[in-house]
């Protein structure tokens, strides 16, 4: 079927059209209910890789791996009654929560002393002291002990932090955080109290996704209506690529929920990012409309016969090449990046389809727009001072254009070099937000607020007993603390040492491993006797447990750099031949130490990163250049669609390393995103560029044309992409905040290379492909 | 855990103690007269005298590991004196001969001593923690352990009872079904608002019991797996105690159960003599 046939079926039965697009669209809002969210950045990884596997597996054997402390922080001191009183109010308040497995703070901790003849075993602060001398013996037992300072009361005594470790398996640990945090703010002021942690960073971002896309949706529909109404000043122009985009987001957030796709931190941005795209196929079909409407004596079917007759080529090319460049992040191994590409990708597919059916059906229905109608922007666009003057400009400038856009070019490129990976959960929040404020009460009063581990797993039951084998834990911790952003670790060997001083009237000297590995087992079943919890320091028979590292929520890199060295470390001292006797009997122990947790899964992340945007990045381009050299049937037309893309590239990441800015999860998806929505300017431009040059073979005239025209539907549909992701500046999210003022810049470059690199090319060299397979109009 | 320590220890201290004769019930029971008969017949003091009994507790961790410990408990109980009870290891190897002394004068705390034969020395242990810590890292405390168990203590049991047949080792008995609700003062301390019994109908043996935690979910449950006999009456040889919540689970088995050929020296419970005693001497006893 010939592109009119299928435009005047389309035009002659509106109401079909309408009635089928109602129908499709209550399908899909039905299920978008069903769209869940997940913001746990362990899930982004691939549940085969092998540091999701680790933390899975320590999980399952130790429980909950992440950190998640209440803080309270005093100007003087926490060691006065009504501090105390709150501190013990809130640990009974946290332990009724049913998905709390374990509450430990200045109040309810264990602490054990010591004397020649007796060995206590006492809750820290069973009743609030009255009396200074009451409060300064609690002071001095608190503080002395190693096992509470510094944990759960700051060396100083200013903060005292509250722990808490929840079961593991609760999937909702939204609602637990939520009811900490009302706790908390029961008991705010004077103290200052925190909530921090993994489990506090991931509540705030699920509640920050549902936040921003209750906010995001009715600013940038406020947008998109200013924006087509400075291009058009008409209801139409306004109402109907509104509509066609509200659809598609619909449709869209429809498929998520019928395939099941949660909102990530990543891909909760994909109805909103659609709308600010497809706005643009709705944008270059009404301007076309107008456009064949002021020609006189036309019915309304013959100007809407010819709008999609003509637009059905490059809306297609553009809806499939903007479709490519976000389906080129399914070559990202993190699935959130994949989602957000598939689902934008399929949603632009809906949007390119409903300009192209629902606009035209709508319009069947109504009178054509009065002759002569073109908003002031569209004047001034069509004008002197604007695309006209622009066109003129570049008849005399056509080398220079090329040469600037080439140096230009160079001093990006040779930026680019300097662009840091990173993704920092603190530079995604930005400094000063509670959360991030949080974790750096946690680092300056209780040395972290992140937490990995190492598990020792020696595979024979009681391994942990042996002296060596405590000797070489002991060593490790005296490593890790050694590395930067470590601040402290502990493990089975603290709790041995303390209770060996203990047990010898609490004289220092024995502070060490005994050398006896009976001792150590008799030490150890008394304390699990009195209510002592090994957690994550040994398993139930002491084959295997973890050394816990407290250290600085630091940047991927880092983290990367510290996963590195630790590895270094166990693989000279954990190996096989290091490892061979350290039975007490000569016999032959080996342990394996491997590394769990959450570090190990950023630094992961960090190189799934890198690994991605390179792959998304050739494959967008080859996709889009692979899609515009079939549909126009050239090779050198893909080849010179595809040049204000790798301008664009360029211009971003080359200012991103002069700025500073880090390549993270979020900013590496511009890369995609700038390709798939850049080439639809150049497809529009080429498109007509060449329409207009096989009706008089004049170059000058079909720029002037083509600027005057085409260029005003891209100059509208860039404002409409600049101001649309402008939006994201409101989010929450200083990650996202960043992202969006990436893109509005990737748009202006891509519109702005779109208007004057190929309009230079094309003057100053006319390819084949300009009148082969072109109907002349 | 005080309140699966509670459960746990209650049924414990039925099954290590009990020895009073059958009951049989000569009209309807409510649930007080049944709760108070059951802790009459082997509740705090549980059986006068002197007993000897070898016990294996097999415990598995959250984590799936499991870890096995074997103990020689003995114990005197005299109207007018203080509950005495002396806890040796006797595996693993590496515990061996440790032992706990626990002197509880009537209605005072327990007083405890410990003596790690690789430290060689004897220890008090003064616990004050509001919640007892686990036996052997089972779901039971050493303090609870020497000195009994009242549920009455801590809780109300309905008037209202209802029958149900329970099977135990393929053996179908009748059982009065007791609901117990925590009483108001004991409610910030106890973790189980409410529990259930299942008492056998003849001889009051408790057979299963349920503990409900705050959020109204079934956290620990109780099962006696084998019965035997002790001295004409039923006791249970074998009882699961499992949180069903985490998975962790004891399984503790009566090995032997045994009056003292000859009333056991009074030394045996003196803190002072502890570190005399030698492991291979108890198990002689």
């Amino acid at each position: 079927m010939n592109r009119k046939i299928l435009a005047e079926k389309l035009i002659d039965h509106p109401w079909w059209v309408i009635s089928t697009i109602l129908i499709i669209t209550a399908f899909f809002a039905s299920a978008i209910p069903r769209i869940r969210f997940e913001q746990d950045f362990e899930a982004f990884l691939p549940q085969d890789d092998p540091a999701t596997l680790a933390l899975q597996r320590a999980e399952e054997r130790y429980g909950d791996q992440k950190l998640f402390m209440v803080a309270v922080e005093t100007d003087d001191s926490i060691f006065k009654p009504e501090t105390l009183r709150k501190l013990k109010e809130m640990e009974e308040l946290f332990e009724q929560i049913p998905e709390v497995d374990e509450v430990r703070g200045p109040t309810n901790s264990q602490v054990i002393s010591g004397t020649e003849t007796a060995i206590t075993v006492a809750t820290a602060l069973p009743e609030i002291p009255q009396t200074p001398e009451e409060l300064a013996a609690y002071r001095e037992r608190i503080l002395g002990d190693r096992l509470l300072r510094g944990v759960v009361v700051s060396e100083d005594g200013k903060a005292a932090g509250i722990l808490i470790r929840l079961k593991t398996g609760e999937e909702e640990t939204v609602g637990v955080v939520n009811r900490v945090l009302e706790i908390a703010e029961r008991y705010q002021g004077p103290e200052r109290i925190y909530v921090g942690g993994m489990p506090r960073l991931n509540q705030f971002i699920s509640e920050s996704m549902r936040r921003d896309l209750s906010v995001l949706f009715p600013v940038m529909i406020l947008v998109i209506i200013f924006v087509l109404y400075l291009s058009f000043r008409s209801v139409r122009g306004v109402a109907l690529p509104l509509l066609t985009v509200v659809v598609s987001a619909i449709w869209e957030m429809g498929t998520m929920g019928w395939v099941g796709a949660p909102f990530t931190p990543f891909s909760f941005i994909a109805p909103v990012v659609l709308m600010a795209v497809g706005t643009a196929y709705g944008i270059h079909i009404i301007n076309r409309y107008y456009e064949e409407a002021q020609r006189d004596g036309r019915s309304r079917k013959e100007v809407l016969v010819e709008t999609v007759t003509a637009m059905l080529s490059p809306t297609a090319m553009a809806a499939l090449t903007t479709m490519a460049g976000f389906f080129a992040l399914l070559s990202s191994t993190l699935w959130p990046q994949r989602d957000f590409g598939v689902y934008t990708g399929i949603g632009v597919l809906y949007a390119g389809i409903l300009a192209l059916t629902l606009i035209p059906a709508i319009l069947a229905l109504l009178p054509l727009p009065k002759a002569g109608r073109r908003s002031p922007l569209g004047r001034w666009l069509q004008g002197y001072t604007g695309l006209l003057g622009l066109a003129r400009l570049l008849e005399r400038t056509a080398w220079i254009v090329l040469i600037g856009a080439g140096a230009i070019a160079v001093v990006w490129a040779a930026g680019i070099p300097r662009l840091r990976i990173e993704t920092s959960a603190k530079d995604f929040l930005g400094q000063g937000h509670p959360v991030t404020e949080a974790l750096d009460v946690l680092e300056r009063h209780f040395g972290g607020s992140l937490q990995t581990a190492i598990e020792i797993d020696l595979g024979v039951r009681d391994g942990l007993k042996e002296p060596e084998v405590l000797k070489k834990i002991l060593a490790l911790q005296e490593f890790l603390e050694t590395l930067p952003a470590v601040r402290r670790t502990t493990s089975i060997t603290n709790l041995v040492r303390e209770l060996n001083q203990k047990f010898h009237a609490d004289d220092p000297n024995y502070y060490v491993i005994p050398e006896d590995r009976k001792l150590i087992s008799q030490l150890l079943l008394l304390f699990t006797f009195q209510g002592g919890s090994l957690g994550q320091m040994a398993l139930t028979d002491f084959s295997a447990g973890e050394v816990l590292i407290f250290l600085e929520w630091v940047s991927s890199t880092q983290m990367a750099y510290l996963v590195e060295q630790i590895q270094q470390y166990l693989d000279e001292h954990f190996g096989p031949m290091a490892t061979a006797s350290l039975a007490s009997d000569g016999s032959a122990l080996q342990i394996k130490a491997e590394q769990v947790g959450t570090v190990p899964i950023y630094a992961r992340l960090m190189q799934q990163i890198k690994e991605s945007q390179i792959w998304s990045l050739l494959t967008s381009v080859s996709a889009s250049w692979l899609i515009v050299s079939l549909l126009m049937g050239s090779a050198v037309a893909g080849a010179l669609c595809i040049v204000p893309l790798i301008l664009t590239i360029l211009t971003e990441f080359g200012l991103m390393a002069y700025l500073g800015l880090p390549l993270d999860m979020s900013t590496m998806m511009i890369g995609s995103i700038a390709i798939g929505i850049g080439i639809d300017y150049a497809i529009h431009f080429v498109e007509r560029y060449r329409w207009e040059f096989a009706r008089d073979r004049d170059a000058r005239r079909s720029l002037e044309r083509t600027l005057t025209h085409t260029g005003v539907g891209i100059s509208y549909n860039a404002l409409a992409l600049t101001l649309g992701f402008g939006v994201l500046w409101i989010s929450t999210f200083k990650g996202l905040d960043t992202f969006g003022s990436l893109v509005a810049l990737t748009m202006i470059v891509s519109a702005t290379s779109a208007f004057t690199v190929i309009p230079a090319v094309l003057l100053l060299w006319k390819p084949k492909f300009l009148t082969k397979h072109v109907q002349a109009p | 855990m005080r309140a699966v320590t509670k459960f746990a220890v209650g049924i414990i201290g039925l099954a290590l103690l009990m020895g009073a004769g059958s009951l049989h019930a000569q009209q309807p029971l409510t649930g007080p007269q049944i709760l108070q008969k059951v802790e009459e017949k082997g509740g705090i003091g549980g059986l006068e005298g002197e007993l000897i009994s070898d016990i294996k507790f097999e415990i598995v961790g959250k984590d799936k590991k499991t870890a096995t410990n074997e103990f020689r408990f003995l114990s005197r109980r005299k109207k007018g004196e203080p509950d005495k009870l002396l806890v040796a290891f006797v595996k693993p190897d590496d515990v061996r001969g440790t032992l706990f002394l626990s002197i509880k004068p009537q209605g005072k705390d327990a007083d405890l001593w410990l003596y790690l034969p690789a430290l060689g020395a004897v220890k008090q242990l003064v616990n004050t923690q509001e919640r007892k810590g686990s036996f052997a890292g089972s779901n039971l405390s050493f303090e609870d352990l020497g000195s009994g168990f009242k549920y009455s203590e801590s809780y109300t049991a309905d008037e209202k009872v209802t029958e149900e047949k329970i099977k135990v080792a393929d053996k179908e008995y009748t059982t009065y079904v007791l609901t117990l609700r925590v009483k108001k003062e004991k409610e910030k301390t106890e973790d189980y608002p409410l529990r259930k019994m299942w008492v056998e109908k003849s001889e009051l043996v408790v057979l299963k019991g349920e503990a409900y935690n705050k959020t109204n979910k079934l956290e620990t449950v109780y099962e006696a797996l084998a019965l035997g006999k002790f001295e004409g009456d039923t006791v249970p040889d074998k009882v699961l105690i499992k949180n069903v919540l985490d998975g962790s689970q004891t399984t503790i088995s009566f090995l032997t159960r045994k009056r003292p050929a000859q009333p056991l020296p009074e030394n045996l419970f003196d803190p002072n003599n502890l570190k005399n005693l030698k492991i291979d001497d108890l198990l002689k006893l």
